[in-house]
């Protein structure tokens, strides 16, 4: 049973997460977990929010390349709740980059690093709810 | 006009693999263990190192410290940065 605070928390998060479009793609969600969780009380809350966030929307899907394997959900995200108040940082493949061209004139080689300002574009605000809890 | 051309055409190849390293020596400082990144790293120091070499040899030093000539001092007759053409 979630308590409303762990709840809002979360949703508070995710929101979070997609306006400010934290690439989660590369987060290993399996090795995560086991480390994480293992034998605490909180993998339960979390895996509350991971199904109602990836309720029929989830997939895997791996890189062709670099042999890793994530969960994504139908926006291009993570399904992954890491654990409240704590910071980490994704692991970063090596594959798919810009041409030396292309990679100068974007400002990175890396595609999923080239996350051009759009000022005034609606599309990742929202007013109430996410998709995920739909409140 | 086709050696002032090449000369720009080798600038701009050589400001982009210089880029393509400085962006590969960062992915390497955080995933020290990728060998792709490696592999990329080098192959893009040879291009660079050859592009550098035919810009010396063709068009004049690219920096003071690579003046090859050794009768004239060839870097302070490059134009200056006034003195280019504007694209």
């Amino acid at each position: 049973m979630l308590g409303a605070y762990e709840y809002s928390y979360a949703l508070f998060f995710i929101r979070m997460t997609e306006i400010y479009r934290k690439d989660l793609s590369q987060v290993k969600v399996k090795t995560m977990y086991d480390k994480r969780y293992a034998g605490r009380g909180e993998k339960r809350v979390d895996e509350e929010i991971l199904l109602k966030i990836s309720e029929g929307r989830s997939h895997m899907k791996s890189c062709d390349k670099c042999d890793s394997e994530t969960a994504f959900d139908s926006s291009g995200f993570a399904v992954y709740m890491p654990a409240l108040a704590m910071v980490y940082t994704p692991k970063q493949s090596f594959c798919d980059l810009y041409t030396e061209e292309r990679g100068l004139s974007r400002g990175t080689i890396f595609p999923k690093l080239d996350k051009p300002f759009l000022p005034g574009s609606q599309k990742y605000v929202r007013g109430g709810g996410c998709d995920g809890c739909k409140m | 006009m086709d050696a002032k051309c090449n000369c720009r055409t080798l600038m701009k190849r050589i400001r982009e693999t210089d880029f393509a390293i400085v962006e590969t020596v960062l992915f390497l400082n955080s995933h020290p263990e990728s060998k792709e990144a490696l592999a990329y790293y080098h192959e893009l120091k040879k291009k660079n190192e050859a592009l550098r070499a035919e810009y010396n040899s063709s068009c004049g030093p690219l920096t003071a410290y690579s003046n090859e000539c050794e009768n004239e001092w060839k870097w302070v007759k490059m134009p200056w940065p006034w003195e280019l053409d504007s694209d």
